[in-house]
Formats: structure tokens, sequence, C-alpha cells
């Protein structure tokens, strides 16, 4: 749907246009909190800002002046910041000092490294194939319970823990050499 | 690479790794977007009756109006005869919302106010001037910001110096002048890129979302909250 039909649809028909920006943009949100949250954020954590993005957005989005979707995008980063000051706080209080990332001095070379590593993991994450791929991904980046990813592939939660256990040791295999 | 660190790298790709992996790999299945939906529409709804007040006054006054009565029995038995009901029963007044008034009085007070951002540079001061403020479209939750920056012979930060902030909508990039440089093109992402040295200016328009329990939105150099930046106060700057 085109950002002018949505708009069109959210003036005219506000319960259905706002129905219809859910349907368009859920996904797209959820990637983007997932990505911007802090650290150590559950699914809850995730699932209540997103629920909190799109009750902040859903009432005033026929007035939303620009793209849609960078409104949306920019609405749940910003969420997602928001509550990661939050998380990072919880955090704190239960995290011990040794476990702490160490600070870091030499930026370029870290860069550098850190992109060889991301290009390295993108390739293994591939070759694992599906549905490992997808299971480790529901778990890691937008930390999904096991029990929705297996509903999501088609297995049980146990038969999704076991596959995501060997997909890791299989995945650290293959970048042992990085 | 240990299980440790691989599953830190997965939580957290770079970019163009987070696109890649996450291409075609949707978050939300059917049911767990049904779900979420419905969350949402029981906060809306719920907002909504709050906003309203009726059912959330009618829970609240009912124990009250128990007390009441049963205080009516025993004591109008007692004193019946001896006092008579001379005044009418006032109802209470209507609730009008303030809110907005309220917020409408306390973000002007930052116009004009001229905030130093020395972390920001290496050399000299950076001076960030909130140059206007009103609300979009009435809503007055919701407004647009003008901000300029200007420096004193200042060195940005390791040359170009990229502008975060927390707690606004979105950058408007018409306003950026060149040569300075706004990525709204990337979804989600509103960052801006100043390179401003020895007395040039700039301006942006933020769209600032007002929340009362921070008045205020932060131009940083990244989003890490160590990064350096400075505090932009939208209220109490008398």
């Amino acid at each position: 749907m085109t950002d002018e039909a949505l708009r069109t649809l959210l003036r005219e028909d506000p319960p259905r246009g706002q129905a219809a920006l859910y349907d368009e943009y859920a996904n797209y949100a959820y990637a983007v909190i997932a990505r911007h949250i802090a650290d150590g954020a559950t699914q809850e954590d995730i699932e209540d800002c997103f629920v909190e993005t799109f009750t902040d957005i859903l009432p005033r989005a026929a007035g939303i002046i620009g793209s849609i979707k960078a409104y949306v995008g920019t609405a749940a980063r910003h969420h997602a910041i928001d509550h990661g000051i939050a998380i990072r706080k919880r955090i704190a209080r239960t995290v011990p000092l040794e476990d702490a990332a160490e600070p870091s001095f030499s930026h370029v070379e870290e860069e550098v490294e850190a992109r060889a590593r991301n290009t390295a993991l993108m390739e293994a994450v591939d070759a694992l194939g599906e549905p490992d791929a997808t299971i480790l991904i529901q778990k890691y980046f937008y930390r999904r319970k096991m029990a929705d990813i297996g509903r999501m592939v088609g297995l049980t939660a146990n038969a999704a823990q076991v596959r995501c256990s060997r997909a890791l040791k299989r995945l650290r295999r293959m970048l042992e050499e990085v | 690479m240990n299980e440790k660190e691989i599953e830190r790298m997965l939580r957290h790709p770079d970019d163009e790794t987070a696109r890649r992996l996450t291409e075609g790999r949707p978050p939300l299945d059917d049911a767990a977007k049904a779900r979420l939906w419905a969350r949402i529409q029981d906060e809306m709804t719920s907002a909504d009756t709050v906003h309203g007040e009726a059912p959330v006054v009618k829970r609240r006054i009912w124990p009250s109006l128990a007390v009441a009565a049963a205080c009516v029995v025993v004591f109008g038995g007692t004193f019946a005869g001896l006092f008579s009901m001379s005044r009418p029963v006032v109802s209470p007044e209507p609730t009008v919302p303030t809110a907005p008034a309220d917020i409408a009085d306390t973000l002007p007070f930052a116009v004009g106010e001229r905030f130093a951002a020395d972390g920001l540079t290496e050399s000299g001061t950076l001076w960030i001037t909130v140059t206007s403020a009103s609300p979009v479209d009435g809503d007055l939750s919701a407004w647009t910001v003008h901000v300029t920056a200007a420096s004193e012979d200042a060195v940005p930060r390791g040359g170009a110096t990229q502008f975060c902030a927390d707690n606004f909508l979105a950058v408007k990039d018409e306003t950026i002048v060149s040569p300075y440089q706004c990525d709204t093109d990337r979804p989600g992402d509103a960052h801006c890129t100043f390179v401003l040295k020895n007395g040039q200016t700039a301006s942006l328009t933020l769209y600032y979302r007002f929340l009362e329990d921070t008045p205020s939105f932060r131009l940083a150099t990244g989003t890490d909250p160590a990064c350096p930046s400075v505090e932009i106060k939208m209220e109490g700057n008398t």
C-alpha cells in the first residue's frame, strides 16, 4: 500500500487505516526496535516497546508528514533508545563488574576487524541453511522465545532449542579460523 | 571466536549484516502479530477511557458511595428530626484537561537560549540555539523545533561530527544548509552530519516529541550515552 493510499484510509476510516498501517509496518518496527534496544533486552522488553511505539504512532498517524516508513522507523528507534536507558540501569544493577565490556582504544583497527567478523558471520549463518539460520536470528537478534520460534518453524520448543544449540556449535566451528 | 562472542555478534551485528541476516526473515508470524495487535488495541482503548474518565471515576467512586450511603443510614437515622437538609447537593465540577495549556506554556522557555556544546569539538565552542518552537498541526505533544548550531572557530571532533538527537521524532532535511548532510533517506535513521568550523552556522529542524517526564532533548555525537552531548532543556530556562 502506498503512503498516499494509507493516508487517505487513515483520514476516511481511522480504525481500518490504523490496522493497515500496523499490518504494513509491524515487522519493520519490531526489527528496528530489536536492532536499537539495549543488550540484555528480553522479548517482553521488545514487545512492551513495540506496543508503546504503535500506541504512540497510531492516534496521530493521519497527520504524518513525509514518508510513513521513515516516521515509524524513527519513532521505533527512539522508543527503543528510551527503553534502553531503563534496561541498562536494570542490567547495571545485576551484571558483575568483570563482565562489563572493556574500554577500547584502537578504533580503526577494531572497526576493520569487526567488519571482517561480521562478514564471516553473515556467510556462516547463510551456510547453516534453514531452519537453523532462522532459529538463530529469531533467538539472538529478535530475542524471541523458543516456543514462538518453534511454532514459526514447525517444531516443538524443545526440538527448536536442540537445533539452536547444535547450530551455534556448528557456527563456532565454522568461525574458529576468524 | 567462542560461543559467547558469536551470541553477542548475532545480537549486535553491524547495519549491513543486520540487513542481510533479517532479509526475508520477518520477526513476527501471524499469531504474534495478532497477539500484539490485541495488546495495542487494549492500550489504546484504556488510554481513551482514562482520557474520557467516566469508567475510571465510576470504579473509584463506588466504594466511596457505599461508605457514604452507610453513613447516611446511620447518622441520618440518629439525627432525623434534629437537622433538616437545607442545602442542595452540589455536583462536582466537570474535569477540564489542563495539560496541553501547561505544555504550551513551558516549551517557549528554551527559545533564544544559547547552549555551549564544548564536548562536541576539539577546540573552540559550538553554540546550539533554539530559534523557534511551534506545535505541529495543533498537536501539543509534537513540536517543530528549529535549532541553530554556530561555531566560534571550533574544530569538530574527528572531522565531521555526526549529530544524533534523543527524544525527537525526525529531522527535517530541507533546512540543513549545504555542506551539511542529513541521512534521513535511511529509514529509521535521523542522524545528521555537520562539518562546522571557522565561524560557520547550520540550522536544522527537529520534530520534537514532548514528554512531560523528559522535557529536554540531547544533541550528541553518537547514540552511545557516553558520547559528548549537549542537553537542550525545553522548560525552566527562564
